[in-house]
């Protein structure tokens, strides 16, 4: 516990690496050089903190790598999509060739209004990537307080407050969310909403199984000891430590939340024509005429959400390898 | 064992009730009313009122999900509002076993491939039979189960056919057993693969212990030690994650069928979400989530009995 003291009185956010006691050795200011063995000039690791261990193991991971770059591609072309777009997501390119197969002007042909495909899925990445973002801050802005409660009081509370995330739970998520937005008019707002105000259960659960934990933990006792309050030993203590879980939680739940308007796009009840939205231009190139006559306006929106899903799982399965303390080194 | 069934059967009562109140509460707030459909907003004041009184919808909300509730209970969704005629539990009953057959097949699937392909991967860790069937069990993992659909539609309907080889498969239908085989496949992918990932984990995990190293030190032949050994002990974990699983491929059937245009309840619930068919968005939604509550129930029974470590 050799981040006990230091985390106990620095305000920094730094101490997170070292109240995560991943490393303790490598902690930095207060590893105990004598119990090694060795004196100061003879340290040769660089100083390395949790994050950045986190980062060289994530890269060195193949797959994790591969997904962090398809994830940084899909969020730097949702970012300049207006730059990059070479035609507005609603502009009809050439009214008598719709439909149009892919060519070198048109590199994913146009779709059965004319309008440009390539363009189109550009400018459908902002509707996933906000989604998946705006529906997860909803998420743990719901799931943060409701597990930290329930986790740190225990007791009676507890066994309250997760009756309701289990009762929630067994309600079909998709379903409900399907039912909140057709209900509520579909529109962005509703679809990150919706998925935002039924998802969070799961999140909720994480935070409270880690502050049940961490909670039995020496520092926090120590803290309580020294007098820190409820609200003090969660914000300062226990929400920091419990970073890392929220984080690999957070690679699985945005992809989730942009599965889930691809989803509700698709079958019709999400984002309306003409905005752009990948899962309703999977919805409307999808009749079995369609399928057989023009595939290329369904295999570029189809292969767009599996991409973004993918890099998301590499992405999610190598953060979790790498930020976790055991199994590593 | 009977007391914990009891009660967990017990704990499905404000399940219900609460999974109707939330679908009740949130169809009220939807816009759109029975009269808005086909031509119905052209009826006079008065005639408008004799129906409203008919079918009770101008009683106090309360009464009406009173009423509701008790006449789901008894099997009485009442009548859908979009197929003229026809009422919401034929409809239910016409196209529930679709989406159970599709559901089963797929879990069958998915279970069988799913364990085998862990099991596999587990005794040959870090081989390449590991790296292959991992390799195939991440991308299937991550697949939405549409786009899983779409991409084999693609493949085997389109791309193949074209280029002179014809399974037999179409673009839709439900009719002929064929047509079952790429659905069942776009739904058992992604299960397939936790289940997979799932039971390689437990599998090394059992590897590792001290009574597999006793079995082995003691001579007993390596299929038997992992067939009698491992196997039965790493299973059980892996029963625990059929319940969400169950969750998965039926949610999953909503999309499936609506991409190979399978007559099923989840093409039915779809349609009615569009329609604003609020009796059938209701009764879909309700069966559903009992069905899908009795099926955790289940699991968590089976758990109970197989691990003797769990006691109620």
């Amino acid at each position: 516990m050799s981040g006990t003291a230091d985390q106990f009185d620095t305000p920094t956010p730094v101490v997170l690496g070292a109240g995560q006691d991943i490393d303790p050795p490598l902690g930095g200011e207060v590893a105990p050089l004598e119990a090694l063995g060795a004196s100061g000039e003879e340290w040769t690791r660089p100083h390395s903190n949790l994050w950045a261990d986190a980062f060289r193991r994530l890269v060195r991971n193949r797959l994790a790598l591969i997904g962090l770059v398809i994830v940084s591609t899909f969020v730097l072309i949702a970012i300049l999509a207006p730059l990059l777009a070479p035609y507005g997501q609603s502009e009809v390119v050439d009214v008598r060739l719709t439909r149009y197969g892919p060519s070198w002007s048109w590199p994913m042909g146009l779709d059965k209004n004319g309008r440009d495909i390539f363009s189109r899925l550009m400018w459908g990445s902002r509707v996933s990537l906000m989604v998946g973002l705006a529906s997860y801050l909803v998420i743990l802005s719901i799931a943060i307080p409701f597990g930290s409660i329930a986790g740190f009081y225990g007791g009676f509370v507890d066994t309250i407050l997760m009756r309701v995330v289990d009762v929630i739970y067994t309600i079909p998520q998709v379903l409900l969310v399907m039912l909140f937005v057709n209900a509520r008019g579909p529109s962005l707002t509703n679809i990150i909403l919706g998925i935002g105000l039924i998802g969070w259960t799961t999140e909720a659960r994480l935070i409270r199984a880690q502050f049940l934990t961490l909670r039995e933990q020496e520092y926090i006792k120590a803290s309580r000891v020294a007098g820190a309050g409820g609200g003090h030993i969660i914000m300062r203590h226990l929400l920091p430590n419990s970073l890392t879980p929220i984080i690999v939680a957070a690679t699985f739940g945005i992809p989730t939340a942009i599965f889930i308007e691809a989803a509700l796009s698709f079958v019709g009840v999400g984002i309306q024509p003409p905005q752009a939205s990948w899962g309703q231009m999977v919805g409307a190139a999808s009749t079995p005429a369609d399928i057989i006559s023009t595939p290329h306006m369904l295999i570029f929106p189809v292969i767009a959400i599996g991409l973004v899903m993918l890099g998301f799982t590499f992405l999610g399965d190598g953060l979790r390898d790498a930020l976790d303390p055991k199994g590593n080194d | 064992m009977l007391r914990y069934i009891f009660f967990r059967v017990l704990l499905l009562i404000p399940t219900v009730f609460l999974m109707a109140a939330v679908t009740f509460i949130i169809m009220q707030l939807t816009p759109g009313s029975p009269f808005a459909l086909g031509g119905m907003d052209r009826i006079t004041p008065e005639a408008r009122a004799r129906i409203e009184a008919k079918y009770g919808l101008d009683d106090p909300k309360i009464l009406q999900f009173g009423r509701y509730l008790k006449n789901s209970l008894q099997g009485d969704f009442g009548v859908s509002y979009v197929w003229r005629g026809q009422d919401v539990s034929s409809i239910i009953k016409r196209t529930f076993p679709v989406s159970l057959q599709l559901g089963f097949m797929a879990l069958i699937v998915a279970v069988t491939v799913g364990i085998t392909l862990g099991t596999l991967a587990a005794v040959n860790q870090n081989g390449p039979i590991d790296y292959a069937s991992m390799t195939t069990a991440i991308l299937f993992y991550s697949m939405p189960n549409f786009v899983m659909g779409f991409l084999l539609l693609l493949l085997f309907a389109v791309w193949l056919p074209n280029r002179g080889v014809d399974l037999g498969f179409s673009v839709s239908g439900w009719e002929r057993p064929q047509d079952w085989i790429l659905p069942t496949i776009a739904l058992a992918a992604a299960p397939l693969a936790s289940i997979a990932r799932y039971t390689r984990g437990c599998m090394i995990e059992v590897i590792r212990s001290d009574y597999v190293r006793t079995a082995r030190a003691k001579g007993l032949a390596e299929r038997k030690v992992i067939v009698k050994h491992v196997l039965k002990n790493a299973l059980i974990p892996v029963i625990t994650i059929i319940g969400p699983i169950f969750a998965a491929i039926g949610t999953g059937t909503f999309f499936v069928e609506q991409v190979f245009n399978i007559p099923g309840m989840g093409k039915f619930y779809v349609q009615s979400m569009l329609t604003k068919d609020q009796p059938m968005i209701m009764a879909v939604v309700l069966i559903y989530g009992i069905f899908l509550a009795l099926m955790n129930i289940l699991v968590d029974v089976i758990n109970a009995f197989i691990d003797p470590r769990i006691r109620y």
